[in-house]
């Protein structure tokens, strides 16, 4: 039997853990349950092999220095502020922080307005799930930076949110604040509805049908931006005068007209993706990224000779008739005729190794390794209109970095530590902690449960059956994949 | 027939004579030797109450009995304030002949227009109610992105106007989807969002174009829209918006919404904001939560990992979620809301104790908190002279699983709680049944279906079947109807005590009491032969 003096000591244990504030708790799998890391004065990366990224290229046993969440310093053998936090990277390689130009991941609800036909007017801003375990996982893979896109059901979509990894942050805090505000197009099969299987289909059915759609918004926009003009120019009568009726579709849609928002447009086929570019050089502005652009090998020229990105995949094809002709040399081809080329994910889970897929411009079209990895990085940083903050390690630029057990693009290596604006949200060895933790916790609820359910029935509490909660859910664009294009990964 | 039913509503209304006085009388109440909790954290230990006409008379340790009150002598029990649900969502029956048919918004989610007294007056959920303790209640329309407008009243008897407190008192929001592919904007909660906020600007802009029109005809006339009339008062922040969240980053959108329109908003929560305590408090909005708390997951004999740590992690931590909200210095609102019945929400508020909150702190949580957030706290809320009686007679601590509350007085107005019991009869068939109304005496038929917990029961009338709610307990059905559709609105109850194949009882319409009685003429139809 135990002594009351000792009881009273573990009373006073009790209270005494119960009072300290909570550890500071990263790499749970719940949003909410983390904390944010601690952002250091100064941290020191040493002697890595640096992948910059930018024009200082590849450097073996270089120092990164990061102060205050910037990158302060690029050198061998750099001095360390008094009281950095240091790194040691000897033997492992540094990577600026993955980007996906394609994600549908940390979204609540469905990624896909698709009742009508342009939905400007939905922000995915509005629905970015902060709780979505996805965050962290990609973490673990290195990303930093993910463009979320309304999905592809409508040739005018919704309103994209470029976000950083700050795992465990509100969704406001998520945000990239930087980032120029942007908007998802889309072209070919899924907007004209081929594969819905649905009775009471919209208008468009086909591709002049997609087009025109298209067309019709910007003219709307012209007249509305009118409409506004004068009754801004209406001088001293304007109190008096009926105001236009503000419309947030078409506030979206003339921001396109005026530059001030960047068009991601879903694309596949090289006559759809030619019919886009007139459609954006008629009214005066350029298409940020051709999102797939499965065919953008057949008009590179004309895709480089506007000046829009391409964000592709690696090797996906044969997942529905609009990719028949589809090759994984795509990216290769168009990053020789001077595209601006970057490989995305459009799925929750290859977001994790899309080091992998940067490979695989090396493999298919033999890009080299320093350009490939720039399919992930830099390039898809400058399709966001994001590098002059991220995409490379350079000094001034936000410290969202990776950190690999070996080559980056190498099947062998695995990201170690990854680090946003200087904070560390990954760390392998504490994910291996975090991992018995929750493991313990589970255990503990299980007993919990088994210990009131063995209580006799009349002490047991009623109630209504734990509801599921209704994040964690897989995210993707439902009219895109997720059930007709199986990834696939064999040889052409 | 059709002349049997008028019978029968004149036999009622004729009950309305002395029989029906002794209902209402008297209209005074002494409550003695009763403990008194007046107000969270006051208490009379042993007190009287006096009750006149509807209010609080007289409350304290020493207070003379009027002679002409009636006295309940109450020891060994205690009397609590009653409570207020401030948010109670009521679905709106789609095939109602009150509700409008036809969408004035082009999209049928914008429905601010629409008005809940149409729906308040269910008396089977008030009776719900104020058997859980509730006296008063906010009625809010359930569907929608734009519901339209709550309803405050007093749970007490008879019909909506002797209820009603204040009209309008609520816009009601909520993100909502229209369903899937096919079915019309929005299938997603960002498009629901977008619709919410182009639907407040267009109401605020109405109000500009309008009032420009208004100073100078001579231009062209702006569409009217009597539905975004109805959110004026809302857009300009002189209206209350309710804004009802799934979960807390559904809470926290919706704050923001209400910021970015400046709306006089609250938050009717979801019973996990202790995952954003800090963001939730940060609003400022007043936050009414639900007091729902999940029963253990179902592990089965081993932990097979269906039950996913999510689950796992709520059903811990969701009783904590009030005092978590109360330590993070928000104001506690609860609502019953979201509960399969209402009177489950003693065993949770037990359970919230467990975890650290004062019954205090629950009862100001149903009392003087809602009262304060919706001005009615001079009203009710608390046991003191001049408020309204609305009382609950409880056997012991309000909120534990095994208190019984035995009456609950609503505007003064006494209404006893009976105690259902198991059904030891089954009183299915069709009874022929006499009523008794001071010496007038009427025939009818009651057709019972079904097994006795689950009664579905009709009155044979001239516009074909008058359905009505039959429930059992012990050997009694007890039966009531609206008596609205007899023209004599509120309700009208009666039950029957069955031996074999007879019974008799007694009941009470809003004008009066009458015996009844009466035999069964046919048994529940047979059980159809299973063919081999």
């Amino acid at each position: 039997m135990r002594s009351p003096v000792v009881k009273k000591s573990l009373v006073a244990l009790a209270a005494l853990l119960a009072a300290a504030p909570l550890a500071a708790q990263t790499g749970d799998p719940a949003g909410w349950r983390n904390s944010q890391p601690e952002q250091p004065a100064a941290l020191l990366i040493q002697n890595a092999t640096v992948w910059t990224s930018g024009p200082q290229g590849k450097l073996e046993n270089t120092d990164v220095l990061v102060q205050k969440g910037k990158i302060a310093a690029i050198g061998k053998s750099l001095a360390a502020p008094a009281g950095a936090v240091l790194v040691d990277g000897n033997g492992m390689h540094l990577t600026a922080g993955i980007i996906d130009a394609h994600s549908h991941s940390a979204v609540v609800g469905n990624v896909n307005e698709g009742s009508h036909i342009s939905t400007a007017e939905v922000r995915i801003a509005d629905v970015i799930d902060s709780e979505a375990s996805e965050i962290y996982q990609q973490l673990g893979g290195g990303v930093t930076t993910i463009n979320l896109l309304h999905g592809s059901a409508n040739s005018i979509g919704g309103q994209n949110a470029v976000i950083k990894m700050r795992w465990g942050a509100l969704p406001q805090d998520l945000l990239f604040d930087k980032a120029p505000q942007g908007i998802k197009f889309a072209l070919g099969e899924n907007p004209k509805q081929s594969n819905w299987n649905v009775e009471q289909r919209r208008y468009p059915q086909t591709r002049q049908g997609v087009e025109q759609s298209i067309e019709e918004r910007f003219l709307a926009a012209v007249d509305y931006r009118r409409q506004w003009k004068e009754y801004n120019d209406a001088g001293p009568g304007k109190s008096s005068r009926v105001p236009p009726r503000r419309d947030y579709q078409l506030d979206a849609i003339v921001e396109i007209l005026e530059g001030k928002r960047l068009v991601h447009a879903h694309s596949y086929r090289a006559d759809e993706i030619l019919m886009l570019l007139r459609v954006a050089e008629k009214h005066g502005f350029k298409i940020a990224s051709l999102q797939h652009i499965l065919e953008g090998y057949k008009v590179a020229d004309e895709i480089a000779a506007h000046g829009a990105g391409a964000s592709t995949f690696s090797d996906w094809w044969a997942y529905k008739y609009e990719v028949i002709d589809a090759i994984p040399w795509n990216g290769a081809i168009m990053w020789q005729r001077d595209v601006v080329v970057s490989f995305n994910s459009d799925d929750d889970e290859l977001a994790r190794r899309l080091n992998l897929e940067a490979a695989k411009a090396v493999r298919y079209g033999k890009v080299p390794e320093e350009e490939a990895l720039k399919f992930v990085t830099l390039n898809p940083a400058k399709q966001l209109g994001i590098d002059k903050w991220v995409g490379s390690i350079e000094v001034g630029k936000d410290a969202d970095l990776a950190l690999w057990s070996g080559h980056p693009m190498s099947t062998y290596s695995r990201c170690e530590k990854t680090w946003v604006d200087g904070r560390k949200y990954f760390d392998r060895d504490a994910d291996q902690e975090s991992r018995k933790k929750v493991a313990a916790e589970r255990a503990e609820l299980i007993a919990k449960i088994k210990a009131q359910a063995a209580k006799p029935a009349a002490e047991q509490k009623a109630g209504e059956p734990a509801k599921t909660p209704t994040y964690n859910q897989s995210h993707g664009d439902t009219f895109c994949h997720s059930s007709d294009h199986p990834h696939s990964e064999g040889q052409p | 027939m059709k002349r049997r039913l008028f019978a029968l509503a004149g036999a009622l209304a004729l009950a309305a004579g002395p029989a029906a006085m002794a209902d209402r009388v008297p209209q005074v109440h002494a409550l003695t030797g009763v403990r008194i909790v007046v107000a969270p954290g006051k208490v009379i230990e042993s007190g009287t109450l006096v009750v006149r006409d509807g209010l609080i008379e007289a409350v304290g340790a020493e207070v003379a009995v009027p002679a002409e009150a009636r006295v309940w002598k109450l020891e060994k029990t205690t009397v609590y304030p009653g409570l207020i649900d401030a948010y109670h969502a009521l679905d709106w029956p789609v095939a109602d002949k009150d509700e409008p048919s036809k969408a004035v918004h082009e999209n049928a989610l914008i429905r601010p227009e629409r008005d809940a007294t149409v729906i308040a007056w269910n008396e089977a959920e008030i009776g719900k109610l104020r058997e859980a303790g509730f006296t008063t209640a906010v009625i809010a329309p359930k569907k929608g992105i734009l519901r339209g407008q709550g309803v405050l009243l007093e749970l007490g008897g008879g019909d909506l106007p002797a209820n009603l407190l204040r009209r309008n008192v609520a816009q009601i929001a909520a993100f909502e989807t229209s369903g899937g592919r096919g079915e019309g904007y929005p299938t997603s909660t960002m498009g629901a969002v977008a619709l919410l906020r182009q639907t407040l600007s267009d109401a605020r802009w109405q109000e500009g174009a309008l009032g420009a029109l208004a100073k100078k005809p001579g231009q062209r006339r702006p569409a009217y829209s009597p539905v975004l009339e109805s959110l004026a008062p809302v857009v300009a922040g002189k209206q209350r918006i309710f804004m009802v969240g799934k979960d807390v980053l559904d809470t926290l959108r919706l704050a923001a919404m209400a910021k970015e329109f400046k709306l006089d908003a609250v938050l009717i929560g979801s019973g996990e904001e202790y995952k954003r305590l800090d963001a939730v408090a940060a609003t400022g909005y007043p936050l009414v939560v639900p007091i729902d708390f999940p029963k253990a997951p179902d592990i089965g004999e081993t932990d097979d990992l269906s039950v996913d740590l999510a689950t796992l992690r709520h059903w811990d931590a969701a009783p904590s979620n009030p005092k978590k909200l109360a330590d993070a210095k928000v104001k506690l609102i609860f609502t019953a809301n979201g509960l399969s019945e209402p009177k489950k929400l003693h065993e949770m508020a037990a359970q919230a104790i467990e975890r650290g909150l004062t019954a205090d702190q629950v009862l100001a949580a149903f009392t003087t908190e809602p009262a304060r957030l919706l001005g009615i706290e001079d009203r009710v809320g608390t046991i003191e002279v001049g408020k309204s009686a609305n009382l609950i007679v409880a056997g012991g601590p309000l909120f534990a699983k095994e208190t019984k509350i035995s009456a609950v007085f609503v505007d003064g107005i006494r209404f006893e709680v009976k105690e259902s019991k198991k059904a030891t009869v089954e009183p299915a068939g069709e009874w022929a049944l006499t009523i008794d109304a001071g010496g007038q005496t009427i025939n009818m038929t009651l057709k019972l279906e079904g097994k006795a917990d689950a009664l579905k029961g009709e009155l044979l009338g001239p516009t074909g079947p008058m359905e009505v709610n039959a429930e059992t307990s012990g050997d009694t059905v007890e039966v009531s109807f609206d008596g609205g559709k007899l023209g004599m609105p509120g309700t009208i109850k009666f039950n029957l005590k069955i031996s074999g194949n007879s019974a008799s009882g007694s009941g009470s319409s809003p004008r009066g009491t009458f015996t009844i009685k009466g035999d069964r003429t046919s048994g529940p139809p047979a059980a159809p032969e299973v063919k081999q």
